[in-house]
């Protein structure tokens, strides 16, 4: 078990003043076997004066909340403690793809796989004959799944340069192969699109990575900001998760804020606004490792 | 955006599954020519021998099957027989009901039924001349007839099509049994895009989903009926249907009684009130029709059905939502409202959690229908029951969910991506329509359906290949050949291909009643598809019944004294603004015209049109907008344009600028008029004719004219269809009267231009005035129509202070010809002289145009009105005060009559011109006031935030 300490801001500046504002935030950390969360707590200002709290079908929290005080600036800050065990490796990921795709295609008579749900598009990561042509490059006939995903992980990893600011939040996946680059949620989508494509499973993660990397290993990208990477199902309930951003498998250092089928299903934070003009957006995002303080730069 | 949902899916007008080997059949274009022939009279009222039949391979809904090719006197007089003769006894009645008429009277009829399209301007905007103008509406003169017996069939077989989609809506964002349990893949569910996450796990208020259900029926060559469709997102059709039957029934009022044609009103009347009784708010609840605006193709039908069923209409920007409940933003403030009936598409709804460049929604809508605040009908979410691909599996569905199997089937659908469909499509592909299992506005495949009849042998092995490549994207539906309906076309009856749209409308927990009626989509001549987007015509259905024909109307039977409270409509924020500036505009465009009508019918003698005129009608032109800024006024040119600014709503989106409108032209003071260079007659009235035509620039009559038309449009659920009329007219007639002006020109020269357009402003001046009529004496006095006058007072008091001020400038008034100008252009000779006859003086001027408080052209009494109603107008906010806002309007009827006689050292009566140049500024001003006070919240839009 690590324990890790999360702190997320998003700061809205605005060019003039806000008349009215709808918001939600879905910023605390999911609780399952493998990470517990351990503090919550989350800091508005200005304060809202109509805020609610909700779990949707997916048991994900969600804070709504109403500001209607003309303001010209927005703070959301979250602040979570979290305890993250090691990830095992899954069984039957040695599989080949085609069996794994198999168990999960429809037939009448067949019985129920959940995990099918992950197969179906979703608005930004859906099946493409591009997409699908391309992670049929790696996806040989009869290959091993876990194999080929990571292999396929390489491929979007060399495929998509990370540039910040290419795309925003509302690429899909094809856009983001078309143009070649993109941000975590981009090179996540691409690789979600063409899982699907052929019929495997897939999920959007989000979540965040330590901030400072352990002595002598390279600082990772998305550290100073909310991350995102891939969940890829194999038989028996499991999944097991790629980075392609990082090129690497998460372990203990990664906290996951929640899982859907895209982005759009568990963005952090959107909103709505009357006035306002032209706006802009910081986020910042803090992991510390509690049990090692991070030593100072120079 | 799509409105209509209506597939081009198109059916096909052949039948056998050979059929793409065989050229497409001639779909007969002659009929029975009736203008000609020696037994045209022997065939008066036998109108169904003149009919042809339909081709072979197709239901014929008048004659029977086997009838032959031989129509000729299959059909005689007497009804009673008409079955021997091959005619089916409902079209036997319906036929021999017409009587004596003959090809000429139905011809009649049919111009009749034109002229009331036009009348009520039944539009339907088609998706690729958006931004055109709106198309007319095509409506056949024949109905579409629907026996009783066959209706009890689709009845039973729609109100359980309609329980089943509901179940699957509960299911789907519910337990999804349905998945689980393997009767449908989740690609067509989940994985639809049209199956809304954030959706999921919502209960509705009274559980209803789809208080309104539409499907589309095609009657096949056996006579047996086959659902082609199912539409549940907001289907379109509702107005349009009612407007057919009005306008149809009011044709053939005989055979509509004889066939005992069952009535409409009971089923909105059933579905008003199962809303009402599920809302959240029961009896107490007020409902509002939501739509994506004027822009929408069939905005017509929206406006149609709010006035139909009393509700107000809103857009979006037109609703808030705090709290968690809903609100409309009026001019009393924010009033709550429970139920929305729905006309915007799902994933615009709610920019918040659905589709986040949504400005047509309203933020935080899915929220409130998750707390149970709202009723929306239907609920968002339900495209993915949409999808062709879903009707394979509805027979399995239908059992696992009620129990039964399906009283009306659908055509024959295979979803490719299942691998048994595909094999069973490896033999019967050439016989289907082959559509994209999500629409393309949803991110489908962009691809009309395609009639695989039309593909040949190698194009059809190519598709079993794609088939099989892209599976799940495809979805493949046996071509239903559909029934042929006698249509009356240019003085023919000509069978036409039919496919009929019907209603399931809920009028109960768990119930729905079928609309005994619809809308029947008919194929062109040359087309074998049906679809108004395409093209097509439509045709009012009557339903036959063998029960009571119901008589009850939209109208409440018993009106309570609560219901007089509820029944005023509150007046919502956007269409007060409306109004505002329809007001303004009518004003405007009355008082352009007739002050360039007064121009144009200046005389070209010097001595009857002196210099200190001209120079002043230059003048008031140019700094009103109805001409261009002569080429020599350089002092003129830079002081010209403020008024602009001020003068020209914001139609659409565009943020209004507020600035305070500085009128430099008052500042300079008596110098600006001797810039204005002495311009012939000749010269000025060229530069207004030029100037008036053109509808883009601004303050010209035509650009009064179209923003008039067009602020009217946005409120056509408020006016009545003649003032509606009155204004289209007005405006059509301005520009038939100036193209005629040009063809004139043509032949007679300037000369002859000149007088015809001055026979075209007084012709317009007079249907405007008709229009101020209709406005001020037919229109309920509400806070809107408040503000509709307070338009006009703003512009009248602005326009006249105008003229008044730079012709007194000029020294116009030292000329009788000046005093008359001026007269006229406040209408007010008559008044004038029957005081003083013809005698001339500035204090007799001034006491007529500006203090009489009688008179409604002269300056107090204007400003009065606009003081009266500005303060009765309702209080919007805290912080608004509207007696206060009415102190404000210069108080005219109390200036001293001596100081505005007052001559100056120059020989001005400086006092006065600087009061009237005061005045005009406050009256601008005034409209700024109003639209801070009353309309900036309506006006700002909701943005999303980017991330």
């Amino acid at each position: 078990m690590r324990a890790l300490a999360v702190t997320h801001e998003t700061r809205y500046s605005y060019g003039s003043l806000v008349e009215h504002a709808h918001h939600w935030v879905r910023l605390r950390p999911l609780q399952d076997t493998r990470q517990r969360v351990q503090q919550f707590s989350l800091a508005i200002d200005p304060w809202p004066r109509h805020r609610t709290e909700r779990r949707d079908a997916h048991d994900i929290r969600e804070v709504r909340f109403e500001i209607d005080s003309p303001h010209r600036e927005l703070v959301v800050t979250s602040r979570s403690s979290v305890e993250v065990a090691p990830t095992p490796e899954p069984d039957g990921a040695d599989q080949p793809w085609e069996t794994v795709a198999n168990l999960l295609a429809f037939d009448a008579r067949a019985p129920w796989q959940p995990a099918a749900l992950e197969v179906c598009n979703s608005p930004l990561a859906f099946a493409h004959p591009d997409i699908r042509a391309l992670v049929l490059e790696v996806f040989q006939p009869g290959r091993p799944l876990r194999e080929a995903a990571v292999a396929w992980m390489g491929l979007v990893h060399r495929e998509i340069r990370f540039v910040p600011q290419a795309t925003d939040v509302t690429t899909s996946a094809i856009e983001a192969l078309r143009l070649r680059q993109g941000v975590c949620q981009d090179l996540a989508h691409v690789m979600i699109a063409g899982l699907r494509s052929i019929g495997l499973a897939a999920r959007y993660v989000s979540g965040y990575l330590l901030t400072l990397p352990p002595p002598g290993q390279p600082r990772l990208i998305g550290a100073d900001a909310s991350h995102a990477w891939v969940s890829v199902w194999c038989p028996n309930a499991q999944w097991f998760e790629l980075d392609p951003t990082n090129h690497r498998a998460p372990g203990d250092d990664y906290v996951t804020l929640a899982r859907g089928r895209d982005y759009r299903d568990i963005a952090p934070i959107r909103g709505v606004i009357r006035g306002g003009g032209s706006h802009t957006v910081s986020v910042r995002v803090t992991v510390e490792d509690l049990e090692t303080p991070p030593t100072p730069t120079a | 955006m799509a409105g209509f949902h209506f597939d081009p899916v198109a059916l096909s007008l052949f039948a056998g599954p050979s059929a793409h080997d065989v050229p497409a059949p001639e779909v007969p274009v002659h009929g029975v020519p009736l203008t000609e022939g020696p037994d045209r009279l022997d065939r008066r009222g036998q109108l169904g021998s003149m009919a042809l039949p339909a081709p072979e391979g197709h239901w014929d809904e008048a004659f029977q099957a086997g009838a032959g090719t031989v129509w000729a006197n299959r059909f005689s007089a007497s009804a009673a027989n008409g079955e021997a003769h091959g005619v089916r006894s409902h079209w036997a009645d319906f036929f021999s009901s017409l009587g004596e008429l003959g090809p000429d009277a139905l011809d009649a009829h049919a111009e009749r039924l034109s002229r009331a399209l036009r009348d009520d301007d039944v539009t339907y905007t088609a998706h690729d001349d958006l931004g055109g103008p709106a198309r007319p509406w095509a409506l056949n003169l024949f109905p579409f007839i629907i026996s009783a017996a066959d209706w009890a069939e689709i009845e039973a077989g729609v109100r359980q099509r309609a329980r089943l989609a509901e179940s699957m809506m509960a299911d789907a964002y519910g337990p999804q049994r349905l998945l689980r349990e393997g009767l449908l893949p989740s690609a067509l569910v989940t994985g639809h895009p049209g199956w809304l996450r954030p959706l999921q796990g919502l209960r509705p208020p009274g559980g209803l989903w789809l208080p309104i259900i539409a499907l589309d029926l095609a009657h096949d060559p056996e006579g047996r009926w086959w659902v082609v469709s199912q539409r549940t997102q907001s289907p379109a059709g509702l107005g349009y249907l009612l407007e057919n039957r009005v306008i149809v029934s009011g044709q053939f009022p005989a055979a509509f009684r004889t066939l005992r044609v069952q009535r409409l009103a009971a089923s909105y009347r059933a579905l008003m009130r199962a809303l009402i009784n599920r809302s959240p708010m029961g009896e107490d609840s007020r409902v509002v029709l939501l739509t994506p605006g004027v822009v929408h193709e069939t905005w017509f039908e929206h406006a149609y059905l709010a006035r139909y069923l009393g509700v107000t209409l809103v857009e979006g920007g037109d609703l808030t939502i705090r709290g968690d409940r809903v609100f409309l933003k009026t001019l009393k403030g924010l009033e709550p409202v429970h139920v929305i009936l729905r006309l915007l598409d799902d994933d615009w709804c709610d920019p918040l959690e659905l589709r986040a460049d949504s400005a047509l929604g309203v933020p935080g809508l899915v929220q409130a229908m998750r707390a149970g605040q709202v009723l929306v009908a239907n609920a968002p979410g339900s495209g993915f029951i949409e999808s062709p691909a879903l009707l394979g599996f509805l027979p399995a569905i239908s059992e696992r969910l009620t129990g039964e199997a399906l009283r009306l089937p659908s055509a024959p659908t295979w979803w490719c991506g299942e691998a048994a469909a595909r094999a069973d499509l490896e033999r019967g592909l050439a016989n289907t329509w082959i559509k994209p299992t999500v629409p393309s506005g949803l991110g489908g495949r962009r691809q009309d359906a395609i009639s695989a009849a039309r593909l040949d042998e190698l194009a059809l092995a190519q598709w079993r290949e794609r088939l099989a490549r892209e599976g799940g994207d495809w979805t493949a539906q046996r071509a239903i050949p559909l029934s042929m309906t006698p249509t009356w076309e240019s003085g023919c009856i000509l069978p036409r291909a039919a496919l009929v749209r019907v209603y399931a409308l809920s009028d109960g927990a768990g119930s729905w009643q079928v609309l005994p009626g619809g809308l029947a989509r008919l194929a062109r001549t040359e087309s074998d598809s049906v679809s108004m987007q395409l093209g097509g015509s439509s045709a009012d259905v009557w339903v036959m019944t063998e029960g009571q024909v119901d008589h009850s109307t939209m109208l409440p039977g018993q009106i309570g004294l609560d219901d007089v409270q509820r029944w005023r409509r509150p007046v919502a924020s956007r269409a007060g603004e409306n109004l505002f500036w329809l007001g303004r505009y009518s004003e405007r465009a009355e008082l352009a015209t007739r002050l360039v009508r007064l121009g144009l019918s200046l005389s070209d003698s010097v001595e009857s049109t002196p210099v200190a005129l001209r120079r002043a009608i230059v003048r008031i032109a140019v700094e009103l907008g109805l001409m261009d800024a002569p080429p020599t006024t350089e002092g003129l040119a830079g002081s010209v344009q403020p008024a602009a600014r001020n003068r020209t709503a914001p139609l659409q989106g565009a943020v209004p600028t507020f600035a305070p409108v500085l009128d430099a032209v008052a500042e300079e003071g008596p110098s600006a008029i001797h810039f204005v260079p002495d311009i012939p007659i000749g010269q000025i009235a060229s530069s207004l004719i030029l100037a008036m035509r053109d509808d883009r620039a601004h303050n010209s009559v035509a650009y009064d004219l179209a923003a008039m038309r067009r602020t009217a449009g946005e409120l056509r659920d408020r006016l009545s269809p003649a003032h509606w009329r009155m204004i289209c007219d007005a405006c059509d007639r301005f520009s038939a009267d100036c193209a005629q002006a040009d063809l004139t020109t043509e032949l007679g020269g300037g000369r002859a231009r000149d007088a015809s357009l001055r026979q075209a402003m007084v012709r317009l001046e007079t249907l405007l005035t008709a229009i101020t009529g209709a406005q001020a004496d037919r229109m309920t006095r509400d806070d809107g129509w408040r503000l509709l006058s307070i338009g006009r007072q703003i512009e009248r008091l602005a326009t006249l202070t105008t003229v008044l001020e730079f012709a007194v400038e000029a020294g116009a008034m030292r000329h009788e010809a000046g005093f008359d100008f001026v007269l006229d252009a406040f209408d007010s000779s008559i008044t004038y002289r029957a005081r003083y006859q013809r005698r001339f003086g500035l204090a007799s001027l001034v006491d007529t145009l500006i203090l009489d408080v009688d008179n409604p052209r002269a300056l107090a009494w204007v400003s009065r009105t606009l003081a009266g109603r500005l303060a009765r107008l309702p209080v919007p906010a805290e912080d608004v005060d509207p007696a206060a806002m009415a102190a404000l309007v210069p108080d005219v009827e109390n200036w001293p009559l001596e100081e505005l006689c007052e001559i100056d050292a120059d020989g001005r009566p400086a006092r006065l011109l600087a009061r009237l140049s005061a005045c005009r500024t406050a009256a601008w001003s005034m409209s700024d006031r109003i639209g801070i006070a009353w309309f900036t919240h309506a006006r700002m839009g909701s943005r999303s935030l980017r991330v």
